[in-house]
C-alpha cells in the first residue's frame, strides 16, 4: 500500500462521512438531527485534513483539525442553547414550524400523509408460576367431553 | 517433542523485535479468545465478540508475517471505514433522536481508530475525549430536556422526494468522485508517492520506537509557536460562546420574536 492509496481510501471515507451526514441535513426535519449531521459533516472533513496532513508531512492539517474541534464545540453550545429556546416557544423541534424564515412567495409546506407509528407489540413480564399444580383423575384426562 | 526444539523456537521468537512478538502473541490470544466465545454453547452476544476477536487476531497475524504490515494495515483500515460509514448511516436513519446520536457516538470511536491508524494520536484521542465525551453528551442532555414523549410526527417523515433524490444522489456521487482522481503532476513533487508506507516521518515517531519525544510534544511545539495565534483565537471564540450560550438561556424567553413561530397549518 502506498502513500498515494493511503491518502485516496482515506479521502473516500471522509468523503463518504461527509455525504451521508449532508444527506441527513437535507432530509431530516428534528432539529437535534439535523444539528448531529452537522458535526458527522465536521467530522467527514477532519479524516480528510488528517490524511493530507499525513500525505504533505506537515502539522498544519491536524493543527486545522483541532481549531475546527473547538470551533464544533462552541457551535454545539451556542446551537443547542438557541434550538431549546426554541423548543420552549414553540414545544416542538420540527423544523416546519420555522418555515416563515425561507424567501418570500414559496409555498407553505404541508403535511399530507402522516404515517402511522409502528409500536413493536408489548412484551409483557413473565412471572413464573406459583402454587400447586391442580389435580386431575386420570380417567376424566382421557374422557372427551365434545365430539 | 524434544526440548532443543523448544528452545531453538524461543531463540528465534527471542531475537525478533519487540513489536513482531507483540503482534503475534496478540494475534495468539484474540484468536483464541475468539474461537472459545464462538462455540455453540454461547449466547448471539458472545458469538458476536468472538467473530470480532477472530477477526483482528487474524489481522494482528497477517501485520506480523506480511512485508511491510501493509496487509495488516488494510484489514484494519477497512474494518474501522466499514465500521463508522455503516454507524453514520444508520445514525441518520434513526427516527428516535437518542439512537440517532449515540449511533453517532459509535462512528465516532471508528474515526478516532482511523484517526490513530494514521499516526495522529493527539487526534485520535481528542476525538474521543471532547466530541465523543463531552459534544455528544451534550446532545443527549438537551434532548433529555426538549424531547417531550417517544417519536413524534416530524421523526418520522422526511423533506420531500425532491430532497431525498438530491440528497442521496450526492451521497452517492462524492465518494465516487474522489476514488476517480488522478494524480496530478503536483503529486509527483512530494516523495514516495508510490512507495510502501512508512509509519515515520518527519514528525510521527515509527511504531516500535521508545517515546523520547514524543507525537504530542513535537504537535505541541509547532501549535504554540507557528500557531499560537490559531490557538489564542481559538480560545477567545470558546470564551464568546459559552458568554453567547449563557445569555441566550438567560434571556432568550423574554425577548420579542421578529417571525411567527406558530405557523404550522
Amino acid at each position: 500500500m502506498s502513500e498515494w492509496s493511503l491518502l485516496q481510501s482515506y479521502l473516500v471515507v471522509g468523503g463518504l462521512l461527509f455525504a451521508i451526514g449532508l444527506a441527513g441535513f437535507l432530509t431530516r426535519r428534528n432539529l437535534i438531527v439535523v444539528f448531529l449531521c452537522t458535526e458527522m459533516m465536521l467530522q467527514g472533513v477532519a479524516l480528510s485534513l488528517a490524511a493530507w496532513s499525513r500525505y504533505h508531512q506537515d502539522w498544519g492539517g491536524q493543527v486545522l483539525v483541532l481549531m475546527a474541534v473547538a470551533v464544533a464545540a462552541c457551535e454545539a453550545a451556542v446551537g443547542l442553547a438557541l434550538i431549546l429556546m426554541l423548543f420552549q416557544r414553540t414545544s416542538s423541534l420540527d423544523v416546519l414550524r420555522w418555515q416563515d424564515l425561507r424567501e418570500e412567495g414559496q409555498p407553505a409546506f404541508v403535511d399530507r400523509h402522516i404515517p402511522e407509528e409502528i409500536e413493536p407489540a408489548p412484551q409483557w413480564p413473565s412471572l413464573t408460576p406459583a402454587g400447586r399444580l391442580p389435580t386431575w383423575k386420570e380417567e376424566e384426562l382421557q374422557h372427551r367431553a365434545r365430539v | 517433542m524434544s526440548a532443543a526444539i523448544w528452545a531453538d523456537v524461543l531463540a528465534a521468537f527471542s531475537h525478533r523485535e519487540p513489536l513482531w512478538r507483540g503482534f503475534v502473541a496478540g494475534g495468539i490470544v484474540l484468536v483464541a479468545c475468539g474461537l472459545w466465545l464462538i462455540l455453540p454453547r454461547s449466547s448471539p452476544r458472545r458469538r458476536m465478540w468472538g467473530t470480532l476477536s477472530v477477526l483482528l487476531g487474524v489481522g494482528s497475524y497477517l501485520t506480523a508475517y506480511s512485508e511491510s504490515g501493509a496487509a495488516g494495515l488494510q484489514i484494519v483500515f477497512w474494518l474501522l471505514a466499514a465500521w463508522t460509514v455503516t454507524a453514520a448511516a444508520v445514525s441518520i436513519s434513526m427516527p428516535s433522536a437518542v439512537y440517532a446520536a449515540v449511533w453517532f457516538a459509535a462512528s465516532l470511536v471508528g474515526v478516532s481508530g482511523l484517526l490513530l491508524l494514521q499516526g495522529a494520536q493527539f487526534l485520535g484521542a481528542v476525538t474521543l475525549i471532547i466530541y465523543a465525551g463531552a459534544i455528544v453528551v451534550m446532545f443527549l442532555f438537551v434532548i433529555m430536556l426538549a424531547q417531550p414523549r417517544g417519536h413524534e410526527v416530524y421523526d418520522r417523515l422526511t423533506w420531500s422526494l425532491h430532497a431525498k433524490f438530491l440528497a442521496a444522489g450526492l451521497a452517492a456521487v462524492l465518494p465516487a468522485l474522489l476514488v476517480g482522481w488522478p494524480m496530478t503532476s503536483a503529486d509527483h513533487l512530494t516523495t514516495q508517492t508510490t512507495d510502501p508506507i512508512t509509519p515515520a516521518f518527519t514528525g510521527y515517531r515509527p511504531l516500535g520506537e521508545p517515546h523520547a519525544a514524543g507525537h504530542t510534544l513535537l504537535l505541541g511545539k509547532d501549535l504554540f509557536s507557528r500557531y499560537l495565534i490559531h490557538v489564542e483565537v481559538a480560545g477567545t471564540l470558546l470564551l464568546a460562546a459559552l458568554v453567547g450560550a449563557m445569555a441566550i438561556v438567560l434571556y432568550g424567553r423574554s425577548a420579542p420574536l421578529s417571525c411567527g413561530g406558530n405557523r404550522h397549518e
